[in-house]
């Protein structure tokens, strides 16, 4: 996915002379993932820029640019230093379209690895999407692999206003799937039916999709049921109708996430279902996420992240219920 | 307080049974519905389910041993503190529903059944009054709820995720969720379906995992008879049946939810005792699914009433005080042999009047608690001496509250003598499942113009309301005719005794 992402770069950095790459050692060393490898020997240091260790100086850099009119992308090394970028990201990226009233907007794209899964140390292991989708103004964007990650980030690129996008970590090096040579872009706030069913819906994104589709594997193998697996890509906004749609035809619904459960996106998933299918549901809608504890150490990672066993005993629930 | 669950009434007079499996063992933790025991009766071998969630403390019986209805089989441990009522009362305990999944610690510890009964609405932890109680824990339960008067949901991490309400009352299975508190359980899925078949959940027998309502619970409410309802014949005969019959179309209403009261002025939520709670919902059911008309007439009843006055002192001596209700009941009685669509019950489900072959009349007794209709058996072949010496018996077991549940159901029609209260006239609501129901108000002495001339009469006014479903206007009237005759022309009874 690596690959695909430093590719998608390329290509909109190639496609548009305004988009330029900024962040913490993204420029001669090519990034702490190598996702911008090679990306300022072909495009100079004045489109790919070696910023300072400060997390706020990047975003509100960016901003500025952004108002001038450039289109930056922004790589923050691990989601959990965003903080230091929180304020300019909350209070500047997602409200300058407002406060403007449509005067201004913010072209920009904010790159974060996110989740475990890697056996990382304490603030490089955390899924805290649902801050960023809890914020009127930004788009949460999380691709499951690299062709999608390849073409939501060309279409977060192109974006008109801010896009927040994670990247699993776990999916970097051990993703592989063919990607063609054209550019393609998928929009953003489409879900996609990763694979169709009927029996119960599985809702998953970014790197919990995989283990969404080994789940409904085993239950397709040892139960017969067939899974619906649906890949959000799009946190925020959320794509209710291809929800909607799905658990009509089903009925059941598990939501898994790496974000801990309560207040995570699964709660304003369930409620959306509800909102849309109340009337369809046969089950109480569940939720495998992690623990409602900071994210733990990487010896206790495993018992912290959903895994295939997990989701498969919350969906036997949900189908005996 | 441990929980005792004794052999309950099985029903077709079975009073004894004799244990053929003790399917628990003693610390067991029971989901309520969990198989319990089996027993074998007369009739059939039966698997007794837990009528909670719980710990079983102790078992009191083994298998062979012969247990009679009131014994105790089996106390569950203290657990959510609350009476179990069959039917009426809040059960408790987690009971699969919120169950953590497996292999995900939970990060709050998890509730103990014990705990599970605090964190619920007032009027779900507290018993309803149960069949024998008059309105002393009701009263206590009066409470002027601000808001909306809906139960709180329960609070803190790791609850349950559904509020004990909507589990707690869940009835033992095989009764229908109509006694519980708050909404049937169900999914919305099978309410929809059951909004779409025009079915009242609250009707309907649950089958389902703690006492759900299930999809095909509410499809074979929908189309007939509900599964278990459809008990055996007491002797075994198969009903006469004449052709093959089709379901009546189902149609059903959602009432719409009531005002907030509160905003123009004080209000109490009282909560209703078990008995008003039955009669309020056989009497929705009578009069939403029954189409409901009544005949009116007047029987001069001057010679019948000098009968009785007459032979009230005789009487007496026998031990028996003459009443004009036992020459009603054998009037009806009589009556309803010459016009048995009146003593019958209508199965929509299947198309079909059943007709009943036997003659067990329903006598409307009004207790201090509320309307009770004991019924008398086999009326027509009974000396009136007899049915007037029942009907005094059966009164007073139902006024001291200790009537049977055998007293109180068999019945085909309905007589319902509003006469002592006053009035001129009353028109009742049939006593559902049955046909008809005959109102009698008080009995006076009118001018009439009896053989030309005006004189004194005693004129009783009936009213006889039957369903329109099944009779119509001048069958009514024809019955009620046969009616008023024999109570106008008592030597004619006389001949029929």
């Amino acid at each position: 996915m690596v690959k695909a992402l430093n590719q998608a770069l390329f290509q909109e950095m190639e496609r548009d002379a305004d988009v330029l790459v900024l962040g913490e050692d993204v420029g001669v060393d090519g990034g702490v993932f190598r996702v911008t490898d090679d990306l300022q020997r072909t495009f100079g240091s004045q489109r790919v820029i070696d910023s300072p260790l400060a997390e706020a100086a990047i975003i509100g850099t960016a901003v500025g640019m952004a108002l001038y009119g450039l289109k930056p992308v922004c790589e923050i090394q691990f989601s959990g230093f965003a903080f230091q970028c929180f304020h300019q990201i909350e209070n500047h990226c997602a409200r300058y379209r407002m406060r403007s009233q449509g005067r201004f907007h913010i072209p920009i794209v904010i790159r974060m690895p996110y989740g475990g899964g890697v056996r990382a140390l304490e603030h490089h292991s955390e899924s805290e999407e649902q801050f960023y989708a809890h914020i009127p103004g930004l788009k949460m964007v999380i691709p499951s692999g690299p062709r999608n990650a390849r073409a939501l980030l060309a279409a977060a690129i192109r974006d008109p206003d801010p896009v927040i996008f994670f990247e699993a970590k776990s999916l970097y090096h051990a993703a592989k799937e063919e990607v063609p040579d054209e550019s393609e872009v998928i929009p953003i706030g489409r879900a996609q039916v990763a694979r169709e069913g009927d029996a119960l819906t599985l809702v998953a994104y970014g790197a919990m999709l995989r283990v969404a589709l080994e789940a409904a594997d085993v239950l397709r193998d040892e139960d017969g049921a067939a899974v619906e697996v649906i890949d959000l890509l799009t946190v925020s906004p959320l794509d209710r109708e291809t929800l909607v749609t799905s658990v009509k035809k089903t009925g059941r619904t598990v939501v898994v996430h790496e974000a801990p459960k309560s207040f995570g996106p699964g709660a304003e998933i369930a409620a959306s279902i509800m909102d849309g299918a109340f009337l369809s549901l046969e089950a109480p809608i569940r939720r495998v996420t992690a623990h409602d504890v900071p994210f733990v150490g990487f010896a206790r990672e495993k018992a912290n992240v959903p895994d295939v066993p997990r989701v498969v005993a919350a969906a036997r629930e949900t189908l005996a219920f | 307080m441990p929980r005792p669950f004794a052999l309950p009434d099985l029903g077709e007079g079975l009073t004894e049974a004799e244990i053929v499996k003790v399917l628990v063992n003693e610390g067991d933790v029971l989901a309520e519905d969990a198989p319990l025991l089996e027993v074998e009766t007369d009739k059939a071998t039966v698997e007794i389910p837990s009528p909670f969630a719980g710990r079983v403390a102790r078992i009191h019986v083994q298998p062979g041993q012969s247990v009679k209805v009131g014994d105790v089989l089996v106390t569950f441990e203290d657990s959510a503190g609350v009476a179990s009522g069959r039917g009426g009362g809040a059960g408790g305990g987690p009971a699969g529903f919120g169950t953590p999944l497996a292999g995900e610690p939970s990060p709050s510890p998890r509730r103990e059944p014990s705990e599970a009964s605090n964190v619920g609405p007032p009027s779900a932890a507290s018993p309803v009054a149960s069949s024998g109680q008059g309105a002393g824990p009701a009263a206590a339960n009066v409470t002027a709820r601000a808001g909306s008067g809906r139960a709180p949901a329960p609070t803190g991490a790791g609850s349950p995720q559904v509020p004990p309400s909507a589990r707690a009352s869940m009835a033992p299975t095989g009764e229908t969720a109509a006694s519980s508190v708050g909404p049937v359980p169900a999914t919305p899925a099978t309410r929809r379906l059951a909004r779409e078949l025009g079915v009242d959940l609250r009707a309907v027998r649950a089958t389902g995992a703690g006492g759900r309502v299930t999809d095909d619970d509410v499809r074979s409410a929908a189309g007939g008879a509900q599964p278990g309802t459809t008990a055996p014949v007491a002797d075994g005969r198969a009903p006469e049946r004449v052709a093959v019959a089709k379901p009546l179309a189902v149609v059903g209403v959602e009432p719409p939810p009531l005002p907030r009261f509160e905003q123009w002025g004080p209000v109490a939520r009282q909560p209703l005792s078990h008995l008003r709670r039955t009669i309020a919902e056989r009497m929705t059911l009578s009069a939403t699914l029954i189409p409901h008309v009544t005949h009116f007439d007047r029987a001069d009843i001057t010679e019948l009433d000098a009968i009785i006055r007459r032979n009230i002192e005789p009487a007496r001596e026998r031990g028996i005080t003459l009443t004009l209700t036992s020459f009603l009941l054998k009037a009806a009685a009589l009556s309803l042999r010459e016009h048995p669509q009146f003593n019958a019950s209508l199965d929509p489900g299947a198309g079909e009047l059943i007709v009943k072959r036997y003659y067990h009349l329903g006598v409307a007794v009004a207790a201090e608690r509320g309307l009770i209709v004991p019924v008398i058996r086999d009326v027509d072949g009974k000396p009136l001496v007899e049915l007037q010496r029942e009907l005094a018996a059966l009164a007073q077991r139902v006024r001291e509250g200790k009537a049977t549940l055998d007293d109180l159901r068999g019945g085909t029609f309905t007589i319902t003598n509003i006469g002592a209260l006053g009035g001129t006239g009353a028109i009742p609501i049939i006593n559902y499942p049955e046909v008809a129901i005959l109102g009698v108000a008080r009995g006076r002495e009118e001018p009439v113009v009896h053989e030309g001339r005006i004189v004194p009469r005693m004129l009783l006014p009936i009213s006889l309301t039957f369903d329109h479903r099944v009779a119509d206007g001048a069958d009514g009237a024809r019955f009620a005719a046969a009616i008023v005759r024999r109570l106008e022309r008592p030597e004619q009874l006389l001949l029929e005794w």
